[in-house]
């Protein structure tokens, strides 16, 4: 089974219940990683099922953890070359 | 109306219905407003110019209060989000079946040579000490982006592979890590053992940040909190004075929110809040702001997760922050990400986001949220030294002042908000001073300037934390702005000032 790391976000008003934290808990194949957000868990395990119990928790939303890169307009070879022209990308 | 126009759905605030979301009354009434014209009479598709700020033409009204298909001109949106700054405004899409890419023979690839360094000394103009740390960028193909990088060693030595011990280059780009400008040469042949010589920076220098907005008071941005969500802020920097934070990284210290060794936040920290004086320190925008640092880059990671910016936003809206900057970016449309804005939003926060450096390509995400509001990064000839990286940056359009241009980098697009300066500006860094240019600068500009003048609006400020709150600070923000000329799709209202 493919386990992946997915942000659970509450979208209603006022805190999430402590009852569907405890569902998210509660799920074979996840584990919750960090729950030090009033209104979000960072949770790794089951897509499949993540998005079953979410479809029964009005006002909750997921999405994929992905990263963001920082910000740097300097201009960069943009690939490695070895084979032509001799030229190779040196990376710091 | 205008012959260049594209189709966008209006939306409220939150949700599809204004009446039931945050949306608040002046874009209920505006919402409603479009819908009550367009059938008016029982026709949709008629013009709507003589009631609606910008002239557009509503094809299609699904409720009275909510989503409606506009027609309009692409530029015509920052106006619209200027009039009504709660209206979400979304581009329509028109999705494809996913065919499998086919895949194209470019060029043949040539016998390879043997991998031969080619070694440089970057040393200082003023007295030939090294220069160490400097990123040396060479390119034998510029368009292909064909060529070697390096960082310069204790001896301020950059060994490059490029092939060969002597080797024409189309260009080659110095960047140093503080105290000296950059350098930048085109189609030279480099010979190992050359010397390029970098200019020393001095702090009393103008660059475009201080060319449009001079120095700042001592008191500019009291009483305002800005929260910087990026890779921490130096907590020891003479020039910063940095109130709080966290640190929103999985598995780090939350209380390590200092800069995490890629000097990023701490630049974009002191365009908006340094308070030293030349020629002993820089000062920012609003020296006299509540400053808080949320890192959320790891140590010496370049990369942020969503989730580390979620939390962020919303410790940051916690500590009551009345702005957010971010200058970061990238990537696609993330719902949390979305949310947070959102949610910063409904609690009487404004998020600023940076456009995006990737060479006039759309503005990316977040700040193509239409609930943040998008920086575009724009520059000045002779606002930086003859002969460094920055001269790469000079691109049209350029302003009704010849000397205004858009930074070659910058991303643009119909959702660009304002445009600040972003090209060679000087600021602060862990150690000392250096120029950083990017969206990642401009962004920060307008957020000082938008503290600098909060800071003069008791009326705002003390409004309670709603969506009323956010859309007067957005309002008078967008008021204030004025077009350098360059087309609202690169500079959105222009640059305040």
């Amino acid at each position: 089974m493919a386990k992946n790391r997915f942000i659970l976000r509450f979208r209603g008003t006022g805190a999430p219940s402590a009852k569907a934290i405890e569902r998210v808990r509660a799920l074979r194949h996840a584990a919750v990683l960090d729950d030090s957000s009033p209104r979000m868990l960072l949770v790794e395990g089951s897509e499949t099922e993540l998005k079953n119990l979410l479809a029964t928790m009005p006002g909750w939303i997921m999405t994929p953890e992905r990263m963001i890169p920082l910000p740097d307009p300097r201009p960069r070879p943009r690939r490695a070359n070895r084979k032509q022209d001799g030229i190779v990308l040196k990376t710091d | 109306m205008p012959l260049k126009t594209q189709q966008f759905v209006l939306l409220p605030t939150r949700g599809l219905r204004a009446a039931a979301s945050n949306s608040t009354f002046a874009l209920r009434e505006f919402l409603g407003g479009v819908g009550t014209s367009a059938t008016r009479g029982g026709a949709l598709g008629m013009e709507v110019a003589e009631t609606m700020p910008v002239q557009m033409r509503v094809l299609d009204s699904i409720h009275s209060d909510g989503p409606k298909l506009v027609e309009m001109a692409p530029d015509s949106t920052s106006a619209l989000r200027a009039n009504q700054p709660g209206i979400r405004i979304a581009p329509v899409v028109y999705y494809r079946p996913a065919l499998a890419p086919r895949f194209e023979i470019k060029s043949a690839p040539k016998a390879a040579k043997a991998a031969v360094r080619l070694k440089l000394q970057i040393v200082s103009k003023h007295d030939g000490r090294p220069v160490v740390g400097a990123f040396v960028v060479a390119f034998t193909d510029f368009a292909n982006r064909l060529g070697a990088q390096t960082t310069t060693n204790k001896k301020g030595e950059a060994s490059l592979t490029l092939g060969g011990s002597s080797k024409k280059v189309e260009r080659l780009y110095v960047y140093p890590s503080s105290g000296f400008w950059s350098a930048f040469k085109k189609n030279l042949t480099l010979i190992s053992g050359m010397k390029i010589g970098l200019e020393p920076v001095t702090l009393n220098f103008t660059d475009v940040l201080r060319y449009f907005y001079g120095r700042a008071t001592e008191n500019a941005g009291a009483g305002v909190k800005v929260g910087v969500i990026d890779a921490g802020i130096d907590t020891k920097h003479p020039d910063l004075n940095v109130n709080g934070g966290a640190n929103t990284v999985v598995g780090e210290n939350p209380n390590e929110y200092g800069d995490n060794g890629k000097h990023h936040g701490t630049h974009v920290a002191g365009i908006i809040a340094a308070r030293g004086l030349p020629p002993t320190g820089l000062r920012g925008l609003a020296p006299a702001v509540t400053l808080y640092s949320y890192r959320v880059f790891g140590k010496n990671q370049g990369e942020a997760s969503n989730y580390a910016i979620v939390k962020a936003i919303d410790r940051a809206i916690l500590d009551g922050c009345d702005l957010i900057n971010m200058s970061l970016g990238g990537g696609p449309l993330d719902i949390a990400i979305q949310d947070a804005i959102e949610y910063a939003r409904a609690q009487g926060c404004l998020v600023i986001v940076a456009a995006g450096n990737d060479d006039r390509s759309p503005v990316s995400f977040p700040a193509s949220d239409s609930l943040a509001i998008a920086v575009s990064a724009m520059g000045r000839k002779k606002t930086f030294p003859s002969g460094t990286a920055d001269a790469g940056d000079v691109a049209s359009p350029y302003g009704k002042d010849k000397k205004n241009f858009v930074a070659a980098f910058s991303n643009i697009g119909p959702e660009i908000d304002l445009t600040g300066p972003g090209v060679a500006i000087l600021s602060t860094v862990p150690g000392g001073y250096t120029p950083m240019s990017g969206t990642s600068m401009a962004c920060p500009a307008i957020t000082g300037f938008a503290a600098k003048l909060l800071s003069t609006r008791a009326d705002i400020l003390g409004m309670p934390r709603s969506p009323a709150r956010s859309e007067a600070i957005t309002q008078a923000l967008l008021q204030a702005a004025k077009p350098l000329g360059f087309g609202p799709r690169y500079e959105g209202q222009g640059l305040p000032r």
